[in-house]
């Protein structure tokens, strides 16, 4: 059967009253935990909100878990067009542009139209996904243990040469969560590893406590540190002024169209995510414009281009996700350990062994984004009302709550003080730039990672050869390679471009922001 | 040069300095589990890679990049500070100035992050004896009139009713709607409505994880 008509049945499914019930709930709770400041990535909102998903049915859970994320994402976007404060990573670009509108008394068109370039470029993505996702999944069905290994190894080397200052800095981040990923019993022999004798320790560190300390603990911590009130802009309060003019919509038709499709196919690279997708399409939509030159000064394509980006960037990343198993930033990250959680394993197989859940939650992706226009387009100005809960009110409630998640995993107080320790250790690790999402990342692919690595060294006696020798992991392994070689030719050539004391080296360049909120 | 660009070069040094330090850190902590790593079996049965294998080669790994991190601040401290090439961002050279520069690191901001902290580890404590409640309470009225200094009567009334609210609304959202189990402590305080346990008032269907 044809991967539409499988949507249709999903849609179908998805539409059941108590899943619209909990895709709206989703939806608002994600923009509330999301437009919070110091919770604004999608990755601490998620790992917030996730031991209640964990609580439903997978289905619902997991349609819950997309309403959350487009939720949030949408509130990263509010937050960096009416503060300039870029809440997650991939909302940087919308700084450039959309704060410049903000400022000019052109908000609501910017909000506006970043919604509604975000439910077009959804649209494609989800559809995108449909066709996609199952071809993908049927091509990697062969796979085995060395080709997931590259895989792996490639969305690693993307999301290291990509997202931070320094890539030394970017392994250290990665070899840490491969190294954190093998603490407990060792699934081939049972042999105990790193445990010192702690019985907490067996399983291995339990998820919820590491990214809620990572993420959510960490930010508030800097957040603590930094004690700056910012401005809020004045925001339309009638829906009508917040809708963009069809002119608006026609000049920016073509800027939606490439972020669309940019956004998608980056998206789809493990390791790349939504930061790259909306840097790339930004610059693309600024090249084919017919006005480049308003490009930074508050130019609603500028808007338009990384925020469809941004949106069809969730249906590519959902291939990997859905198809492979492969997480390529920490939101997806999160979703993989809850679809862990809910017994579903991603990968080649699951269109065939689970297609009454992974059929639904890609329908759940597109009602996310439904449901956020249609309920978060008209509370605008309520959502601008609450950018203004000063933060010393709002972090002792969410480190009250971090407690909770911590502890409902498997109501354990170990787990509690492990997250209460892994939170400092995350503060320093930003304060020296150490990009918390390649850590995330390896934690939880780390086990698959090993067990392939390991399967494909006794496949092969042993013999490392045999991840060049078979032609897909060759192919993977060249393409990561290649990449990474062609990112630091990038990174050299920019430096020389810019003469030395140029600017002042504390000032935030875009991968200085990803290094200290990377959570695309 | 500017004064805003002396600032940075204080900025650039100082973060050279933690980066060393961190490099040694990063090291040892890698040598340190490649004693750990080595003690396990390297390879299992008919000589295929054992559970000592991926830590072995992990944490020599972390203990290289510990050492070069390290060697990289070594080199940009004696060579003074200058323009590091790995500032340049990938994808717009242009884009720089897009949100305000971070602040250094001040005393006073340190001092509010290890208090907020300790407060943290406290409750966390707190929370294994009192059990949530009592312990989610004193933790927020701590942060709301501790650190902050807001201690208008004002903002003291906000504050305790905050202490209250806030801590009850919770347990009940999370044991009375949801059943799930918040630690109640050494003397099984408990705060929720107990038959509602298991059941949930939500029908959220059958458990998992």
């Amino acid at each position: 059967v044809s991967g539409p008509l499988h949507l249709v049945s999903g849609l179908s499914a998805a539409l059941s009253p108590q899943n619209l019930m909990w895709v709206a709930l989703g939806v608002l709770i994600g923009t509330v935990v999301g437009i919070m400041p110091g919770l604004g990535s999608p990755a601490a909102a998620l790992a917030i909100l996730l031991p209640l998903a964990t609580r439903l049915n997978p289905t619902t859970g997991l349609i819950f878990m997309a309403g959350i994320y487009h939720g949030a994402k949408f509130a990263g976007s509010t937050g960096a067009i009416l503060l300039n404060v870029p809440a997650e990573a991939s909302s940087v670009v919308l700084c450039l542009d959309g704060h410049e509108l903000a400022k000019s008394g052109r908000a609501g068109p910017a909000l506006g139209m970043s919604v509604l370039s975000g439910f077009i470029a959804s649209t494609f993505g989800v559809l995108a996904l449909t066709v996609a996702a199952p071809a993908v999944a049927s091509f990697a069905i062969d796979f085995g243990p060395p080709e997931f290994f590259a895989l792996v190894l490639l969305g690693m080397l993307l999301v290291v040469s990509m997202t931070g200052k320094s890539r030394v800095k970017g392994f250290i981040a990665m070899t840490i969560g491969f190294l954190a990923a093998t603490v407990g019993g060792d699934i081939l022999s049972g042999q105990e590893r790193y445990t010192f004798g702690n019985l907490n320790l067996y399983d291995g560190f339990e998820f919820l406590p590491i990214v809620l300390g990572l993420f959510a603990v960490a930010e508030v911590l800097v957040r603590v540190e930094e004690t700056r009130e910012r401005p809020v802009f004045p925001v339309p309060t009638k829906l009508r002024e917040l809708l963009p003019s069809r002119a608006d919509i026609v000049k920016c038709r073509r800027a939606i169209a490439s972020g669309t499709v940019v956004g998608f196919f980056v998206g789809a690279l493990p390791g790349a995510g939504s930061t790259i997708a909306s840097f790339v399409s930004y610059i693309f939509a600024k090249n084919i414009s017919k006005h480049p030159d308003e490009f930074g000064k508050g130019s609603l394509e500028g808007v338009a281009a990384p925020e469809a980006a941004n949106n069809s960037e969730v249906g590519g990343a959902m291939i990997p996700l859905l198809s492979l198993g492969i997480a390529g930033s920490s939101s997806t990250a999160v979703m993989l350990a809850a679809l862990l959680i809910f017994g579903v394993q991603p990968g080649p197989l699951l269109f065939t062994s689970h297609p009454g859940i992974v059929w639904p939650v890609i329908a759940s992706l597109y009602l996310g984004n439904f449901m956020l226009v249609v309920l978060n387009l008209p509370l605008i100005p309520m959502w601008v009302q609450m950018l203004k809960i000063p933060y010393w009110l709002l972090y002792p409630i969410i480190l009250c709550l971090a407690i909770v998640g911590a502890y409902s995993a498997r109501q354990s107080m170990f787990d509690v003080g492990l997250m209460i320790v892994v939170g400092i250790i995350g503060y320093a690790l930003r304060k020296l730039e150490i990009p918390p999402a390649p850590m995330l990342m390896a934690f939880v692919l780390g086990p698959q990672f090993e067990l392939s690595l390991r399967q494909s060294l006794t496949i092969s006696n042993n013999n490392p050869l045999i991840f060049v020798e078979r032609p897909i992991s060759a192919v993977i392994l060249g393409l990561g390679a290649a990449v990474a070689l062609a990112v630091s030719t990038v990174r050299r050539r920019s430096a020389k471009v810019r003469p030395p004391m140029s600017l002042p080296s504390s000032s935030l360049t875009p991968s200085a922001v990803t290094n200290r909120t990377e959570s695309a | 040069v500017s004064a805003e660009q002396t600032t940075g070069l204080q900025d650039r040094r100082r973060s050279s300095r933690a980066d060393l330090v961190a490099g040694i850190l990063i090291a040892c902590l890698g040598g340190a589990l490649l004693i750990g790593a080595l003690n396990m079996p390297l390879t299992g049965q008919d000589h295929v890679p054992g559970p000592g294998f991926f830590p072995s080669v992990l944490s020599g790994l972390l203990a290289a990049l510990g050492l070069a991190l390290a060697a990289n601040a070594a080199r940009s401290i004696r060579r003074g500070p200058e323009y590091e090439p790995a500032t340049a961002t990938v994808l717009d050279p242009n884009a720089t100035q897009l949100a305000p520069p971070a602040p250094p690191l001040t005393k006073r901001g340190l001092g509010r992050v290890l208090i907020v902290w300790l407060a943290f580890a406290g409750t966390g404590f707190l929370v294994g004896v009192l059990g949530f409640v009592p312990a989610a309470a004193a933790f927020i009225l701590f942060l709301l009139v501790g650190p902050s200094r807001r201690r208008t009567p004002r903002q003291i009334v906000w504050a305790l009713v905050a202490a209250v609210v806030v801590p009850l609304a919770v347990n009940y959202i999370f044991t009375d709607l949801l059943s799930l189990l918040l630690p109640t402590g050494r003397f099984g305080w408990e705060f929720a409505d107990v038959r509602a346990l298991g059941s949930g008032m939500l029908d959220l269907g059958p458990t998992v994880a």
